[in-house]
């Protein structure tokens, strides 16, 4: 599964132009992410590779550069994984460069090997969110896409079908659209968006405990009835018998989020967890 | 890599929300499994019905 042009990231193409994220500043060996003011330790020599893309760089031209500076090739991708783990890395990108990429990601798949996601940091404001959340949704478009092929296939009704695929999937994105910019108000605008795959949150300074709870309590409630609304509005109007159930489905959902292995869920339990020890 | 990069333990950078896509696009398949289960019982006359009873775990495919 080798392709010279691209990397073992697998989410990256030679011809891709990398910068980094304009929340991310180098000071003598340390990066300082100023949403969360957390502070990396950098080597020398990682310190002067990252600061390669802090003005834009194609990617062929760093990795042959690290390449020379480092002994082991790998320690580049590490770099970039590092990066791309915290948001740190912006990416343009070809048409060409997209097709290239998206077949190699697909192969990859197709042979069980697992893609490294791309993560997104977005400046907060509510249309960088509505686009978040569609990145993240867009798995779930195309289900809906297949799953309306097959009703119809089945025999039921073309309107019923598109209502039941518009008004679901607009359910779920609004729903989550909802439930995160609850969050938002919560960290006041001073934070960051951010996106890997089906996992969206916001990056933020701590919050003192009281409002982390009240956001992690408030979110998920606000886009469960969200989501909840939408669906029986629109079953209501079309007679739709698939979109209420998938409204409590849509409850279930964001409920789901108090789970403890979830953002909102950990917040929750560590508190009972203090109070319990504590006490 | 600790060599090159060692990360600020007190951040965290996890994205939280995939709950609510993942139940949901576990429900669509969910829809998508009925669906199929109409195609093969019914053919290629198509339903005219299928639903399903989430409570009693019944579902209902009334063929044309």
């Amino acid at each position: 599964m080798k392709d010279p042009k691209i990397t073992s990231n697998g989410f990256l193409v030679e011809s891709d132009t990398l910068s980094l994220s304009t929340d991310l500043t180098i000071r003598v060996n340390t990066l300082h992410d100023v949403v969360n003011d957390a502070h990396h330790t950098l080597d020398p020599r990682a310190s002067q590779l990252i600061s390669m893309l802090a003005h834009g760089i194609v990617y062929g031209d760093w990795l042959a550069y690290a390449k020379r500076c480092l002994s082991d090739v790998d320690d580049s991708f590490q770099i970039l994984g590092f990066l791309n783990d915290i948001g740190g890395l912006q990416v343009q990108r070809t048409l060409m460069g997209r097709i290239s990429l998206k077949l190699f990601r697909f192969r990859r798949r197709f042979h069980g090997i697992k893609n490294e996601p791309y993560t997104r940091r977005l400046p907060i404001g509510i249309g960088n969110l509505c686009r978040a959340v569609f990145y993240a949704t867009s798995s779930l478009l195309v289900a809906i896409v297949a799953v309306s092929v097959v009703l119809y296939t089945v025999g039921i009704q073309l309107a019923d079908v598109i209502w039941y695929g518009v008004g679901l999937y607009c359910a779920v994105w609004g729903s989550i659209v909802a439930h995160e910019q609850v969050h938002v108000w919560f960290v006041a605008d001073a934070g960051a968006i951010i996106q890997q795959g089906m996992r969206i949150g916001i990056l933020h300074k701590p919050l003192i405990r009281q409002r982390e709870y009240t956001s992690a309590l408030a979110g998920p409630i606000v886009g469960a009835l969200f989501g909840l609304i939408v669906c029986a509005s629109i079953g209501e109007v079309t007679h739709s018998p698939y979109l209420l159930p998938s409204g409590y489905m849509l409850v279930v959902a964001h409920l789901w989020s108090w789970a403890p292995s979830y953002g909102d869920g950990m917040v929750l339990w560590k508190r009972k967890e203090n109070r319990r020890v504590n006490s | 890599m600790s060599q090159l990069i060692q990360a600020d333990s007190s951040a965290v950078y996890n994205p939280k929300e995939a709950a609510a896509v993942a139940v949901a696009i576990a429900w669509v398949v969910a829809i998508g499994g009925l669906a199929i289960a109409a195609l093969i019982i019914c053919g290629w006359r198509g339903a005219k019905q299928a639903t399903m009873d989430w409570l009693r775990g019944k579902a209902t495919i009334v063929c044309r």
